[in-house]
């Protein structure tokens, strides 16, 4: 690391007293960090990770004062998840979160139930500064945030000024009371009917890689070529990956032994997160996202890439919308409001939760695919970042999934995956290429 | 920049691997004079060091104190229930003598794993000794232990040591060792016969006994013969199956 830049001059004003600042206070977890506190293990970290990669080297000491500052206006995030009676519940952490080394494999385990525990990891290596979400404190929105917030102020401390500071939330401000909140609760409709539950979709077959081992593979693509082909086809680029990566997850499937065909025959479906504050508003910060889960089913025949495509973009015009999403709120929030779902004992739930999180979660779904739009921030900062990533969490039970980001003119594809051969990427970076789009390769 | 000529997809300067598919990346003369990109990732890993392994004998010793945490708890209950009760130790004194035995069985194999003398011995006395206070402790008096308790342990620590020491100098293990056991359990079962009528009716005289003798003997007869009729042929499968041909 390089100790020698120089710290910066400006001193923000302090936006909290003291007394608030040493409060401690307890909230109630969201509606699915309910779910992430009763699954999270060794295997399923639940841990998303988003990077910035600056020009320079990065100055831990530096870095570690912006955090110290920083952390102050998201007090949402600085807690320790501690057991209840009933529910996991998140506490005000008054320790000091520290910047750590990065690894060779990202997002693996963190021990969420020890106390004193920062619900995410800050880490650095060259360039890059890191942040490790676990999910049951917020999506990928709100972690971006807090990292832009991180970076801006880090870079502000070494004496980049600019008076534009966009939507990056600042030092100097004070936490708006709509952060907290547990939007799925605010659009809660309890009359809405059931949200039907779906098949168990086909998953890879592949067998785990030894527990800690979580191979990344990055396409850096231009974003420009992508949405060309994007427009070209009439779809978003969300539908256009989402539909060149349920190709590859069919031929996949058909290149399996016929026995094991017939075995896994089931849907080949994606998992798309959506960002609910662009149909709900909200300014939380805390998790406001559910998914949408497109796909095709291997046991009708084979479907070529139009027709996925096809599939895929009625889909999401079918689902993504406020009847469809406040149906599975209800669904999930009902859940956790239910007289006798609140009476039960922790530990009971915490073994329930899992098989729920089972059925109605990871099995549902072949791949994940999330993709975090387009990320900006002010001009002054923008000129000392060379990249913005996104990367996913891993999932033993898809095996592997990806995230996408796009930053500047850059796409960036990142795929984790806990089994040893590449097969996914292998696959859905071939397709692409063959589609005409140039795509650069990296690892970890 | 290189790029995989199978996948298309380009790669930094310095991969001699494409990363999805494996393929030697080609080298060009001008590209190896580039400086080669930077690392993205560290090279080792942060979290998950490598577990360390337990040798057997710390493995050993963690489960005798483990044991022996495990049957303090029992012990301090019925020792205080008893105090607080009858505010002396009154009925408290045989599960104690039962939890102590059970700490002594787990003790000499766990401590003394590669000395099977000082194990057996410990083991006879430990027995020997629950059962002397057994009796003790039912009237204040030794009686039955010499007529019954003492010849019974004598008799299965015998066969005990027998089945051991044979089955651990046959050559060839198998159906064999089925064998010697079943025909312990029938010289056991003739032996208690004996010990239990001699002290009850006071004349040596064999009764139910033969009951079980016989079929042990025929069952581990039996066994001998297949372990020693068929093992001496490599392929026992293929001589059972011409056997059986239809």
């Amino acid at each position: 690391m390089n100790e020698t830049t120089k710290m910066g001059s400006i001193e923000h004003p302090i936006a909290l007293t003291q007394e608030e600042k040493n409060k401690i206070r307890s909230y109630r977890m969201d509606n699915a960090a309910v779910l992430f506190s009763f699954v999270c293990n060794k295997r399923i970290t639940c841990l998303f990770r988003l990077s910035a990669t600056l020009t320079d080297p990065i100055n831990v000491n530096l870095l570690q004062k912006a955090l110290d500052r920083i952390i102050e206006r998201f007090p949402y995030y600085r807690v320790n998840q501690r057991p209840g009676l009933f529910w996991f519940y998140w506490e005000t952490n008054l320790g000091i979160p520290k910047v750590i080394a990065d690894s060779k494999y990202t997002s693996q385990e963190m021990p969420m139930r020890k106390k004193g525990i920062f619900p995410f990891r800050i880490r650095a290596f060259q360039n890059r500064i890191a942040v490790e979400f676990y999910h049951g404190l917020t999506d990928g929105t709100g972690g971006l945030t807090f990292l832009k917030a991180l970076v801006a102020e880090y870079l502000t401390l070494k004496g980049i000024q600019t008076d534009d500071w966009g939507d990056i939330l600042q030092y100097s401000q004070k936490p708006l009371d709509e952060e907290y909140e547990d939007a799925f609760k605010r659009y809660y409709q309890p009359m809405y009917p059931k949200h039907k539950l779906l098949e168990v979709a086909f998953r890879l077959p592949h067998k785990l890689e030894p527990l800690g081992i979580f191979h990344m593979t990055t396409g850096i693509s231009d974003v420009k070529e992508v949405l060309a082909r994007s427009k070209e086809l009439n779809v978003t680029l969300t539908e256009y990956l989402s539909a060149v990566y349920i190709d590859a997850l069919q031929e996949i499937y058909y290149e399996l032994p016929e026995k094991m065909q017939k075995k896994l025959a089931k849907p080949i479906r994606m998992m798309i997160p959506v960002n609910l504050r662009r149909i709900f508003p909200s300014k939380t910060m805390r998790n406001f996202s559910l998914f949408i889960t497109p796909g095709i089913d291997p046991r009708l025949g084979f479907f070529s890439f139009e027709e996925i495509l096809e599939t895929v973009y009625h889909y999401m015009r079918v689902e993504v919308n406020d009847r469809h999403i406040s149906q599975q709120i209800r669904r999930n929030v009902r859940g956790e409001l239910h007289p006798l779902m609140r009476i039960t004992p922790l530990f009971i739930k915490r073994i329930g939760g899992r098989f729920v999180y089972s059925r109605m979660g990871e099995k549902l779904y072949s791949g994940t695919i999330t993709n975090l739009g387009r990320v900006t921030m002010p001009e002054a900062f923008s000129n000392e970042i060379e990249n913005i990533q996104f990367l996913p969490a891993p999932t033993p039970s898809n095996k592997a999934s990806c995230a996408v980001a796009s930053f500047k003119d850059k796409l960036y594809i990142n795929f984790g995956r806990v089994i040893k051969d590449s097969i996914v990427e292998r696959k859905f970076f071939r397709k692409l290429k063959k589609q005409g789009i140039s795509v650069k390769i990296e690892t970890n | 920049m290189p790029y995989c000529s199978k996948c298309g997809v380009e790669v930094d300067i310095g991969i001699e691997k494409c990363p999805l598919c494996s393929l030697p990346i080609q080298q060009f003369p001008d590209e190896e004079q580039k400086q080669p990109s930077k690392k993205k990732y560290p090279d080792e890993p942060v979290e998950h060091p490598a577990k360390r392994i337990l040798t057997p004998k710390e493995k050993r010793i963690r489960a005798w104190e483990i044991i022996s945490a495990s049957i303090m708890i029992p012990l301090l209950i019925v020792t205080f229930t008893d105090l607080i009760i009858a505010e002396t130790i009154s009925w408290a004194r045989f599960p104690m003598i039962a939890l102590i035995l059970v700490w002594l069985l787990c003790t000499f194999p766990l401590v003394f794993p590669t000395r099977p003398v000082i194990m057996i011995i410990g083991i006879a006395i430990s027995l020997i000794g629950f059962l002397v206070l057994v009796d003790y402790f039912a009237d204040w008096d030794i009686d039955w232990f010499y007529k019954l308790a003492l010849p019974i342990i004598a008799l299965v620590l015998f066969l005990s040591v027998a089945v051991v020491i044979v089955s651990t100098k046959v050559k060839k293990k198998g159906m064999n060792i089925a064998a010697f056991i079943l025909f312990a359990a029938g010289i056991l079962n003739l032996g208690l016969d004996l010990i239990i009528m001699s002290t009850i009716q006071h004349k040596v005289t064999v009764t139910w006994s033969l009951f079980v003798l016989v079929p042990t003997f025929i069952i581990g007869g039996f066994l001998m013969y297949m372990h020693y009729r068929f093992t001496k042929d490599t392929d026992f499968k293929t001589k059972i199956k011409a056997k059986f041909q239809m």
